[in-house]
């Protein structure tokens, strides 16, 4: 072997390290991603809540021979479309 | 075989994984329900409910996954849910949505007022023939606000609220559709009635000038009070005086009256008539013709017709019409300008000529108050609506708002009655068919007279049921007795009022009568009217000039509901919701 050979570990080490930390950032991303996806439908569900409660009554108001459950039925379907809208639902 | 048995299934795995749909439910997990207080300081009910709102099977694609073993391409959630306590604020105001009003315009109060003792006053609780109404019901007349009185319970009265004068939406910079729409709310209301309505619906009094007190008024009525000054329980209400000024912001009583008076006077002929100008008519009248022309008939002894409204009344009329027509979606206005089709005049006043439908029993003080306790026929027309709308009523003592009030409007009478006011009467005296001179007297109501008819020496059996009083004067010592019959005002007017109008009575009725006449005249009256009929008819007396005063009133039949029973459903009302709190879950 030639001398100094044992020079190479650090940079060895030092580029497991950044292949490591490549690897971490990525990971991170995702979660982070993940985490911001999630915050986001909450926010979005949280918004439909009104919206949803709102058409219901719309409805009702429209059409006043309509059930409760075909009401909700209906205010189902208008949610999912606006969830596809919003690309989370899929159709 | 390990190997292949998983490189065989695990495209199955992930397949089944990947293609659960992503769907979103969302649940309203019970009935709306009162938690405790249900009422808010405005009167508006309050309920609760709670929602679940749940996407199943949510995924997320991962980028940096594709390059690691341990994640994977997509995270996938199964519930992803949030929960809601949602708080329902249900008003009683029908039109908000509908766009005309800034949004600070709109509130679910009413502007009328009721007496504390209102519901409890047994008068109410009557049908228009006096029988008992259903539990919970009342007719509730309308009245000026000149008339209210701490004492009275047996009104409702209209309220003034100021507005700013912001009586429609304010069009935004370039908005040239909002800016071409009219800026008055009078006109505004007019838009709106033909929008829903016909083109050719003709609005009451839409000639006059519009106030800024009606516009505001019209605005309070249709979208309920301005935000700003909604009344709280325990608000001062100013009942001993009338809101005239625009800057004056108080809440107090309204009394605009812009007064409505319709005159109808014309040569009315069988067939035709005349316009009450032409020179066609006024010859008829000058020269006496129409006592030759048969199918013509004079003017000059017929009344002169007025309706005296108030336009607070026409108003609150028009509006709860219009807003129950649109409820109904049915054209209430239509149905009131155009209830007699026989007549081509689209005018509500051609109801008077209808027959008159019943004797009232009973009216109210608008009618029978210190001055006007004579009122005697009465014409009605009646609007039941189907689905009720939810009226909210403040209820004071004349010094604050106690409470609210919540009712169901099941129908509104509009009531015409007539009330004499004065009666000229002439007597031709005649001599061998000729006449020689002539004799007129005039009574006006309230001022006693008593005219005395000598009927002769012997007691007159064929006016016993009338006022006969006897003298008795010594003439060459011997006595001798003679009788009078004693007419007052009163009989007089009565008189007046059955034999006035002649004319409108109709060639077939003056038939039948000249006919049951001819054949049992001699049959001696046994009736009081009768007996004064015979007896004024007989000495030549006929009626020159009757004068009467129409009245309109306004009776609401209302439905006294308990706010308990105010819900999403029910008609009429419009919900505001708001998220209380929120919780969130996932797996």
């Amino acid at each position: 072997m030639r001398k100094g050979s044992a020079a190479i570990i650090p940079l060895f080490f030092a580029i497991m390290l950044l292949f490591w930390f490549i690897w971490f950032l990525g990971g991170e991303n995702d979660h982070l991603h993940q985490v911001n996806q999630l915050e986001n439908l909450q926010h979005t569900q949280e918004r439909l809540i009104i919206a949803a409660m709102r058409k219901k009554q719309e409805l009702r108001d429209a059409n006043t021979s309509l059930t409760d459950t075909q009401l909700d039925k209906k205010v189902n379907d208008y949610i999912h479309n606006i969830m596809i809208l919003n690309k989370i639902d899929e159709e | 075989m390990k190997k292949i048995l998983s490189m065989l299934l695990s495209p199955v795995l992930v397949t089944s994984l990947l293609y659960a749909k992503t769907m979103t439910d969302i649940n309203f997990t019970n009935v709306p329900y009162t938690d405790g207080v249900n009422e808010n300081a405005y009167g508006d009910k309050i309920m609760y409910q709670d929602v679940l709102i749940n996407t199943k099977d949510f995924k997320i694609d991962n980028f940096w996954g594709k390059f690691s073993d341990s994640a994977q391409n997509q995270s996938n959630f199964t519930n992803i849910s949030t929960a809601a306590n949602v708080k329902l604020t249900i008003e009683n105001s029908f039109t908000c949505k509908d766009g005309g009003l800034i949004a600070d315009g709109c509130s679910g109060q009413k502007p009328f007022l009721i007496n504390s003792g209102t519901l409890s006053n047994p008068d109410l609780k009557l049908d228009r023939l006096g029988a008992p109404l259903p539990a919970g019901e009342y007719r509730i007349p309308f009245d000026r606000a000149a008339n209210y009185n701490v004492a009275h319970d047996d009104a409702f009265y209209a309220l003034d609220i100021f507005r700013d004068a912001e009586y429609y939406k304010k069009p935004a910079a370039g908005d040239s559709v909002n800016s071409a729409k009219n800026k008055n709310f009078f006109a505004y209301i007019t838009a709106l009635l033909q929008d829903y309505f016909s083109k050719d619906t003709t609005i009451y009094g839409s000639d006059i000038s519009s106030p800024e007190a009606r516009d505001r008024y019209i605005a309070n009525i249709t979208f309920g009070l301005q935000k700003e000054y909604r009344i709280a329980k325990d608000d001062l209400i100013s009942t001993n005086e009338v809101n005239t000024a625009n800057s004056s912001k108080k809440i107090s009583l309204l009394d605009y009256n812009s007064q409505i008076i319709e005159n109808t006077t014309g040569c009315n002929g069988l067939f035709f008539s005349y316009d009450p100008d032409s020179l066609t008519c006024k010859s008829i009248n000058f020269f006496g013709l129409s006592q030759w022309m048969p199918f013509i008939n004079s003017t000059d002894s017929s009344p002169e017709l007025k309706v005296k409204s108030d336009s607070v009344l026409e108003d609150t009329e028009t509006t709860l019409l219009t807003l129950a027509g649109k409820l109904d979606k049915t054209n209430y206005i239509d149905a009131k300008t155009t209830l007699d089709p026989v007549t081509s005049k689209k005018s509500f006043i051609q109801e008077i000529f209808k027959p008159m439908s019943f004797m009232m029993s009973s009216m109210y003080r608008f009618f029978f108050g210190s001055n006007s306790s004579n009122l005697t026929e009465v014409v009605s027309a009646n609007f039941d609506f189907v689905n009720p709308m939810p009226l909210t009523f403040i209820e004071t003592d004349g010094i604050k708002a106690l409470n609210f009030v919540y009712f169901e409007l099941l129908g509104l009478e509009s009531i015409y009655g007539t009330e004499v006011e004065s009666c000229r009467v002439n007597q031709t005296k005649t001599f061998f068919f000729f006449p020689i001179g002539w004799d007129s007297k005039t009574f006006t109501k309230g001022v006693p007279t008593n005219t005395a008819f000598d009927v002769g020496n012997s007691y007159p059996d064929q006016y016993n049921e009338l006022n006969i009083t006897s003298t008795t004067s010594w003439f060459f010592f011997v006595p001798t007795t003679s009788y009078q019959v004693n007419i007052s005002t009163d009989d007089w007017l009565d008189w007046c009022k059955r034999n006035q109008g002649r004319q409108t009575k109709g060639l077939f009725a003056t038939f039948i009568d000249s006919f049951t006449s001819f054949i049992f005249s001699d049959v001696r009256n046994a009736t009081y009217d009768g007996q004064l009929d015979t007896l004024i008819t007989d000495n030549d007396w006929f009626v020159d000039v009757y004068k009467e005063k129409i009245n309109k009133e306004l009776i609401l039949h209302l439905k006294n509901i308990n706010i308990d029973s105010i819900n999403l459903t029910t008609n009429g009302t419009s919900t505001k919701f708001a998220i209380m709190k929120t919780s969130r879950g996932h797996k």
